[in-house]
Formats: structure tokens, C-alpha cells, sequence
């Protein structure tokens, strides 16, 4: 439902709610970086009959994650259809994954200039992809989807702004760790548009639901500041990574969370 | 390159097929038969996709039309079957809504697009507008077809029909 149908449309009877359709593309992330996303986001805030559907959605997507990996359903999908053999994508294939005490970064971004207006929210968006552990293709993740130590994640920002960007991860133990940049540094800078982020983190063995934190800011900020604040932020939160308000941190950047659950490698 | 775009699919959409098959087909078995059918006609096809469009509008089509092909064959089957088999009770006043039959009803009396229409707006409550998109027709013809709708179901079945999941 589309703000003009919502003027013009009295006789439609889908007008009060947000449609299943408009759920099922805000959890696809097709609307990310739109006005769409924005005013349905609006909408999910004033509405407790959308917010229920929508969070049943949500329930819906992960519980079919877990299930669908059970079956290796995508695995006849793609035998039947005669699909090409599966590989794991170049991009993963070119990192050599070392694991830290938190995570390991190979490779950090190289800084770009940064110009024009950074919105404020709603104008970035983070995708993030996996390279499970025990192989087998690279997949995009849903939010609330399960992943385990060893496996290794790469990051997409869509932004409608140029600006720099931070990837943190407040984990189940409640430590804040950067992803991007993963070491002492500026921010790395983007442009306007989709960058698949440098570099690839590989998870250690914390247990738990996890927030990544995405950032894009105006300046290109030290990551020690950002981690410094997101800390004092979870501090402020009593350690409940859910309830840390990114806007109470001072550093003047949009951003957006994408949440995952870690889980033993079965 | 195949494989990549399909699993990139089924992760973000997967779900949604799912959930949808299981509401019109009314059966968990045969919703993940529908989900692996849907994918395989989206991989087989995906030259078809425009990408400019949605994904996801791209899926609710695919999906309504393989759940219309197996409620048919499953009514043709079902009229097979009728003269050996007693019928089941009719349903009282207070069953909550079954809308496998009531698709089913309505599949074998009025036109696939009449019936695609309906379910986009009594089952996945979209707009008009929304429903426009998907079909590729204006919003006003939208509301004339769901009027007809109405019209010739009531007329087929004698009551109006709400689809309601």
C-alpha cells in the first residue's frame, strides 16, 4: 500500500494495514534506501496490529532458515534446475581467514575521498553474506538468520550518501568488537551507491544472539572513538545490546542493525 | 552463476513462498513441494526476470499461479473421487475460513486472473495500487475486476466470498 492509494483510495479495504507484500519486501530488503521503507517503518511504529504480523514474518523467516537448512532444499532446487556447480564465491575464495581473539580482518579498505550530504536515517543499509565454515556457496543472510564459530562474513553498505563507515558487533557476551575497520584507523570512505566492504571477519566461538552495527558518518572518524562510544552506549544500556540507543552515542551517524544468531557448527 | 543467484533467492524469499503455499494450498507437505517447484520454475526462467522489477512480486506470481495449477488438478481429482467417496460435513457458521476450499471453489468457476486478483487482495491484504503493479494493469481496472469478482462469485456460489488467511 502506497501512500496514494492511502489518499485517493477510500473504497480499498487493504488501506488500514501494511500488506503482506510490503512485508515481505522490507524483509527482503528491497525497499532499503527508499521512502517506502521509510513511511512503512513509520507506519510499524504506530500500528501494533502491522507490528505483530510483521514480527510473526520475522519469526516466520528464521524459523524457515533453520528448517530449510535441514532439508538442503536449496541443493535440489539447484540440481533440478540444472544449476552450474556450486563454488564458493571468488571473492571469498581470495581471503585467507585467520581468526583472532574476537575475529581477524585481512584486509582493510582503502580510504576514498568523501564529499556531498550524508542523510541522516534511513540512508544506509547493510547486507551481509556468509561463507559457512564447512564450505558450499556463499549466501546472502536474512536478519535473525543462524551462523557459527569459523564461519566467515563479508559486508554490503548501500548508501545514498557518501560517507565513511564502521561495522561493529555487540556479541552475546556483550563485547563491542569493530568489524570494519577491524584495526587502530580511520573509517573507511564510500561513496554513494552499493560497496561490497573490504576485507572478511571469521567468528569466534561467542555464543548468542549478536548485533552488527552499521555506521556511515560524515567524518572519517578514528575506530577507537567509535568502539569507545558504542561501549559507553551498552554500558548506559545496562549491557542489553538491544536496548543501546546508537543516537545517545554523540557520534552523528545513521545507521542501521542487523541482528544474527550464533549458533554451534552442527 | 546459477547456483549464486538461486541461493541468494531462496534465503530472502524462501519464507514468503512458504508461507504463502501453506496458505492456499492448506497442506504443510504440499506447501514445501510448492516451495521447491516455485524455485525450480524461477531458476529455470530467471531470463524472464527483469531485474529492474521486484524479486518478490516476481515469486508472489510464480507462487499463485503452481498453488492454482495443483488446486485444480487436486478439484479434478476431488470430482473423480466424489461419487465413490461420501462426502465430508459442511462446515458450520462458525469454522474458521478455509481458503484452500473456497480458492478451490472459485478456480473452477471463474477465470485464473479474476481469481489471482481476489487472492492478492482477501489473502495477502494488497491495494489496489500494489495489485496494479504486480499484474501490470492500471489500479482503476483493478477495481473493476474485484467487483466483477464479487458479481459473478456470488453468483456462482450464491454468497459473496472473503478469502480471509
Amino acid at each position: 500500500m502506497n501512500g496514494d492509494s492511502e489518499k485517493t483510495n477510500s473504497d480499498d479495504s487493504a488501506l488500514r494495514h501494511l500488506s503482506d507484500l510490503r512485508f515481505d519486501r522490507l524483509l527482503a530488503r528491497e525497499l532499503d534506501g527508499t521512502a517506502e521503507r521509510d513511511a512503512s517503518l513509520a507506519h510499524l511504529a504506530a500500528c501494533a496490529a502491522c507490528a505483530d504480523r510483521y514480527g510473526a514474518f520475522e519469526r516466520q523467516a528464521t524459523a524457515f532458515a533453520d528448517e530449510a537448512a535441514r532439508r538442503r532444499l536449496d541443493d535440489g532446487i539447484a540440481r533440478r534446475a540444472g544449476a552450474a556447480q556450486r563454488r564458493r564465491w571468488s571473492w571469498f575464495g581470495g581471503f585467507t581467514l585467520a581468526a583472532a581473539a574476537a575475529c581477524g580482518v585481512l584486509l582493510l579498505a582503502r580510504p576514498r575521498p568523501a564529499d556531498g550530504d550524508l542523510h541522516a536515517k534511513g540512508s544506509l543499509a547493510l547486507e551481509v553474506w556468509v561463507a559457512r565454515h564447512g564450505g558450499g556457496a556463499a549466501e546472502s543472510l536474512m536478519p535473525g538468520a543462524a551462523v557459527s564459530p569459523g564461519d566467515a562474513l563479508r559486508f554490503r553498505a548501500t548508501t545514498r550518501a557518501d560517507g565513511n563507515v564502521a561495522i561493529a558487533s555487540v556479541d552475546g557476551a556483550g563485547a563491542v568488537t569493530m568489524y570494519v575497520p577491524s584495526a587502530a584507523g580511520k573509517l573507511p570512505a564510500v561513496r554513494r551507491g552499493t560497496t561490497l566492504l573490504d576485507g572478511a571477519i571469521e567468528l569466534d566461538g561467542t555464543l548468542g544472539r549478536e548485533r552488527l552495527i552499521a555506521l556511515l558518518c560524515p567524518a572519517p572518524l578514528e575506530s577507537g572513538r567509535v568502539a569507545a562510544a558504542l561501549t559507553t552506549a551498552l554500558r548506559a544500556a545496562g549491557g542489553d545490546a538491544a536496548a543501546l540507543d546508537v543516537d545517545q552515542t554523540g557520534l552523528g551517524c545513521a545507521h542501521s542493525s542487523f541482528w544474527l544468531r550464533k549458533v554451534p557448527v552442527r | 552463476m546459477a547456483d549464486q543467484w538461486t541461493r541468494d533467492l531462496y534465503s530472502r524469499h524462501g519464507a514468503m513462498v512458504l508461507r504463502r503455499a501453506r496458505t492456499l494450498l492448506g497442506d504443510e507437505e504440499a506447501a514445501w513441494d510448492a516451495l521447491q517447484e516455485v524455485f525450480v520454475r524461477a531458476l529455470r526462467n530467471q531470463r524472464a526476470f527483469r531485474h529492474e522489477s521486484s524479486p518478490t512480486t516476481w515469486l508472489y506470481r510464480i507462487t499463485t499461479n503452481y498453488c492454482f495449477n495443483v488446486l485444480r488438478d487436486a478439484g479434478r481429482r476431488q470430482d473423480k473421487l466424489r461419487d465413490m467417496v461420501p462426502a465430508a460435513p459442511a462446515a458450520g457458521p462458525d469454522s474458521p475460513p478455509d481458503v484452500r476450499l473456497a480458492v478451490s471453489e472459485i478456480l473452477a468457476r471463474l477465470p485464473d486472473d479474476l481469481c489471482e486478483i481476489a487472492v492478492y487482495h482477501h489473502v495477502d491484504h494488497m491495494s489496489h495500487d500494489e495489485i496494479a503493479a504486480v499484474m501490470g494493469v492500471s489500479r482503476r481496472t483493478i477495481g473493476n475486476r474485484l467487483k466483477e469478482f464479487q458479481r459473478r462469485a456470488q453468483a456462482a456460489l450464491g454468497r459473496s466470498v472473503q478469502l480471509l488467511a
